[in-house]
């Protein structure tokens, strides 16, 4: 398993689209030991890797995939309304340059 | 001589009324920003509702391609962050794709291969990007278009197999009836996947992302294989990455290497509980997928003995093959309803543009009309005129030669009597009859057509003229 | 005693009557809003304009009501506690609301919640700390800590809340009222800022038992926009509700009782709720859970939420919406925008939950916590099938003071770190009611049952609740 240390630690958080302060670092060892020490323990449960993992709280038979019709309310407007910058009914940013994902 | 191995990842936006995860319209517009729900920008608050539509139609692609389906339809979260990526996770499918391990048969030059598919999963397309000097504008109306991505295993080994397989997979799509697969409109997209190797192992992969037509996957494989080719010749190495097919240059550049790679962290949907697959379900879409173009083609070769020419213009257009076929099921001669539906049908089409559901023949007309032939009732020639009259009309061929008076008389009573009076008029001539002198015939049977205006069955006219004749001087 | 102290028949009855009208009654809630604002700061945006409403024969019609500010609210800022969400005024709203609205319920606030809902102190929100109000030196706990401090000080007589851990119950246990988190997908989530989308419950806080069954009656519903919603037309909490509960049977969780009893006056309070429980008629007996297991809920909890948070709160990057800061590219205005738009907690359990997410770690991270997840929640039903509900103390302490406790992870968690999450876990319907003081302070208990069993859950708690007579904090202070 991969180690968080002080020199990674940036990237991870730049990966995140954010930055971490140094002071910040200490904390967050502690706090990554203590749960990676805890999830070693679980590891070591017997038989934990035979069990299926579990997404959902219980198997829900009301579920239903939605019907095709387009019964969409939101106008233009409200869309971009909370968006801090548009030009035309568009949301603007600074350019993107480089590749597509 | 290096080996190619191509894999390709191609992207098709779904047809439907409302998209995959939001009930916002799907469909094109202008108007930025028009066609939208609180889902597609991401709004906090909002939970993701899967289409049935959408996953019906995966799933009929899927089948279609002989893929295994799951038992129950299940999304995955794709998490990265991108400006054209509201949720910054993209819904897709990883744990339980609507299909895996299928295969589509291509007809390379004559031969079948035979193209593993790895996987087909159903997922939701991004917002665009409009792209100015300084800054960039999002329209969110493509964000959460129902988007079916196909992945091939590494299999394909040319660019003619490469180009063949995606002809091959867009035709699928329109015969499935589940999108128009238009690359002018950016329904279709392709990753493609290229390695070179002297060794039987395959070489190091090097991957093209979003490339926007078939046009420039073929571009792109020629590059990357000279490129490959070029660096292993000079005892260097390729490195694995993911490069950006320029299509002004024709030219792939680097975006990232492997180090660079993206952990997309993929988990299960959480807002998009499990439902089943039921068999009633698969057995209700297997019913609606039709046979597929190489299959017409294989059945019209062996079955109608048609040419391999014929049947493949005829599957070109899946309504056009559908149409012909309707006409043999009436009981039409396949190779008459072919002649009928390739030639003037079909280059009426050509010349107007029209597609063939836009003319009002139907294929009951064309077994009429081929009928009217077959009986002797109009000729040949006639049948081309009626067909020109009811392409624009649409009226019954039948009524179209009652209309023009064309049917020919073949009441052998009528002729007869028709014959009597010509004989009678021309009496001199008649008397003068010498079978040997052939011009002579001639001369009378013109006579009865001119009395007929033509209508009366020339082979017939010519059997009871002989014989009157032969009677008249007796 | 103000109508507003009352139970939610008592002020609808006042209501029909013509006693007291929605407008007093608004103005009223406003008044003691803003009178405790300073001192307990439970709200982040309170509702001046708050409109009285008609009254019909729903129990809520006309009747304030607080809400938390992660719930979606057409028109009216939520912020979700964030700097990131400082200016988010939604344009849609949260199912839940459509319904308290449809009820004739009247909002008249938003309240400060642990930022974006991923704390349990009442300390992170992005407005300030919420102070308890039975002793404002101490935390209301969280994340609901404005709705359980509003209800508790009396200025509502019920509150919305959201529980992904204990988020409705802790707090609520903390300030001597009832918590209550229905059956996962019985209220719908649509509107619900997400935090950890498979244990995200909507709730609700009240001084009486009955008024939860009068409130989740009115918010919950099968939601076409929320496929994990269930159809709960069988489930009517008001029609149901009873105090006689003789005959069903309780456990409690035996590894809980034996690390209980190093603090002998909760082992005494809970032991004295179990006592109640058996005057009441229900069979109450001891079970044993695996205790490796039971440790293993912290750690699970922790891994399971801040990986779904991570993701979930990725749409948080000030381009369609939020509060943005600017750069020079589309990936700096992201990292500007969530640098400052986060607190330094919520980055470290971003950072965290992307770690147990990453490819190499899922298995060993994610999954196995997952793993414990399935673990529980097969034990729970297993022995569901012999018992009716499982009654366990809310937790061990009382109310910390400030800087007692903050949300940073540390080794001293044991088991009654996250007791209540088991619920959260399984979707079971879970309740927490005040058994009684420790030191000048409320303790709660709390009861879980199966799925879709809200009602049972909601009549044995209604029967203790008889039992124990416990007096809430607007009613002490009224006398």
């Amino acid at each position: 398993m991969q180690k968080i240390t002080r020199e990674n630690i940036q990237d991870y958080a730049l990966k995140l689209m954010f930055k971490m302060k140094d002071e910040e670092f200490d904390t967050f060892e502690k706090e990554f030991e203590t749960i990676i020490k805890q999830m070693d323990l679980i590891g070591k449960i017997e038989g934990i890797e035979k069990v299926e993992p579990m997404t959902f709280p219980f198997r829900n038979k009301d579920a239903k995939l939605r019907k095709d019709e387009a019964t969409s309310t939101l106008t233009t407007e409200d869309a971009v309304k909370n968006a801090h910058k548009t030009i035309y009914d568009e949301v603007k940013v600074p350019k993107v340059v480089g590749g597509e994902e | 001589m290096y080996k190619v191995t191509i894999g390709l990842e191609v992207h098709c936006e779904l047809e439907s009324n409302s998209k995959v995860f939001s009930p916002a319209i799907n469909g094109y517009t202008e108007a930025p920003n028009s066609h939208v729900a609180y889902q597609d920008l991401g709004f906090p608050g909002i939970l993701p509702v899967a289409n049935e539509e959408a996953v019906k139609r995966a799933l009929k692609v899927s089948m279609a391609m002989n893929c295994t389906t799951p038992d129950e339809i299940i999304f995955d979260r794709k998490n990265y962050y991108y400006p054209d990526l509201p949720k910054g996770y993209q819904i897709t499918q990883m744990t339980k794709p609507v299909g895996i391990n299928g295969y589509v048969d291509i007809d390379v030059n004559g031969e079948i291969k035979r193209v593993d598919i790895h996987d087909t999963h159903l997922e939701e397309d991004t917002a665009s990007l409009d792209h100015y000097d300084t800054y960039s504008l999002i329209d969110y109306n493509r964000a959460c278009v129902p988007l079916l991505e196909t992945v091939t295993e590494p299999c394909l080994h040319s660019k003619e197999e490469a180009l063949t397989f995606l002809e091959t997979y867009r035709s699928l799509i329109v015969y499935c009836g589940v999108s128009e697969a238009r690359s002018d409109r950016g329904q279709m997209r392709c990753d493609v996947n290229v390695s070179i190797s002297d060794t039987d192992e395959l070489g190091t992969k090097v991957e093209m992302k979003n490339i926007n037509s078939f046009y420039n996957v073929g571009r792109a494989i020629d590059y990357e294989i000279e490129r490959q080719t070029e660096i292993l010749q000079n005892g260097g190495t390729v490195e694995q990455e993911t490069r950006r097919f320029d299509d002004e240059t024709g030219e792939t550049f680097k975006m990232r290497d492997k180090a660079d790679a993206v952990d997309y962290k993929y988990f299960i949907e959480p807002n998009i509980a499990p439902t089943d697959v039921t068999d009633e379900m698969l057995e209700e879409i297997r019913k609606t997928i039709p046979m597929l173009q190489l299959d017409r083609v294989r059945k019209y070769m062996d079955e109608y003995e048609l040419s391999k020419y014929d049947a493949e213009v005829l599957v070109k257009v899946k309504e056009n093959s559908d149409f012909f076929n309707e006409c043999v099921e009436l009981g039409a001669d396949p190779k008459k309803a072919c002649n009928w539906v390739t030639g003037m049908l079909m280059g009426y089409l050509n010349t107007n543009e029209m597609k063939i559901e836009d003319v009002p023949v139907k294929p009951a007309m064309i077994k009429e009309l081929i009928d009217l032939v077959d009986s002797k009732t109009i000729s040949s020639k006639q049948a081309k005129e009626v067909f020109e009259d009811m392409v624009e009309s649409g009226k019954e061929p039948n009524v179209i030669v009652k209309e023009k008076g064309m049917m020919q008389i073949t009441d052998d009573a009528a002729i007869h009597d028709v014959v009597m009076e010509v004989l009678k008029e021309n009496d001199e001539q008649a008397r003068e009859y010498n079978p040997e002198k052939t011009r002579m015939i001639d001369f009378f049977v013109g006579q009865v057509m001119k009395k007929t205006r033509g209508k009366a069955n020339p082979a017939k006219t010519m059997e009871m003229l002989r014989e009157e004749l032969a009677n008249y001087n007796k | 005693m103000s109508y507003l102290d009352k139970s939610l028949e008592e002020i609808h009855a006042a209501l029909k009557e013509g006693k007291v009208t929605s407008s007093e009654l608004t103005r009223e809630a406003l008044e003691r809003a803003h009178a405790s604002q300073e001192e307990l700061n439970s709200f982040v945006t309170i509702l001046d304009d708050a409109k009285e409403e008609e009254i019909t024969d729903n129990v809520l019609s006309g009747i304030p009501c607080a809400i938390k500010d992660n719930l979606s609210t057409k028109g009216v800022l939520t912020t979700a506690s964030s700097n990131i969400l400082a200016d988010y005024v939604p344009v849609f709203d949260a199912t839940c609301i459509e319904k308290l609205k449809e009820s004739g319920a009247v909002m008249m606030g938003k309240t400060v919640m642990d930022e974006l809902g991923m704390g349990g102190t009442g300390t992170t929100g992005h407005t300030g700390v919420v102070r308890n109000p039975w002793d404002i030196t101490r935390q209301t706990a969280g994340s609901s800590a404005g709705s359980a401090a509003a209800v508790a000080k009396g200025i509502v007589p019920y509150a919305l809340g959201t529980d992904t851990g204990d988020s409705i119950r802790k707090p609520a246990g903390y300030c001597g009222v009832v918590g209550y988190k229905p059956t996962y997908g019985l209220v719908s989530r649509w509107g619900l800022f997400a935090f950890a989308s498979s244990m995200d419950h909507v709730g609700c806080f009240t001084r009486k038992v009955k008024d939860v069954a009068y409130v989740i009656d009115a918010i919950k519903g099968i939601d076409e926009r929320d496929m994990t919603s269930i159809d709960s037309s069988n489930i009517n909490l008001v029609d149901s509700y009873t105090t006689c509960v003789k005959g069903k049977k309780l456990f409690y969780i035996k590894e809980l009782n034996e690390e209980l009893k190093n603090t002998p006056e909760f082992y005494d309070n809970f032991m004295k709720s179990i006592e109640y429980a058996k005057e009441c008629g229900m069979e109450v007996e001891e079970e044993s859970i695996d205790e490796n297991i039971l440790r293993s809920l912290y750690p699970s909890y922790m891994a399971i939420s801040c990986a779904e948070a991570t993701s979930n709160n990725s749409n948080l990057t000030g381009i369609p919406f939020g509060n943005r800061k600017e750069g020079h590219t589309p990936a700096e205005v992201m990292i500007n925008t969530r640098t400052e738009g986060f607190s330094e907690l919520i980055r470290r359990r971003f950072v965290l939950g992307s770690f147990i997410l990453q490819k190499e770690n899922q298995e060993k991270l994610f999954k196995n916590a997952q793993r414990i997840r399935r673990l529980i929640v097969d034990k729970m039903n297993e022995l569901f099938k012999k018992y009716d509900g499982c009654i366990m103390p809310n937790t061990n302490t009382i109310a910390p003071h400030f800087g007692e406790t903050s949300d940073v992870m540390s080794d001293n968690y044991l088991l009654f770190a996250e007791n209540m999450v088991i619920s959260n876990f399984g979707g079971f319907p879970s309740i927490s009611i005040p058994s009684g003081m420790v030191e000048g302070m409320p303790v709660a208990i709390n009861i879980s049952g199966p799925i879709k069993t809200d009602s049972t859950v909601i009549n044995m708690a209604a029967a203790l609740e008889e039992k124990i007579g416990f007096v809430p904090l607007n009613v002490k202070e009224e006398k």
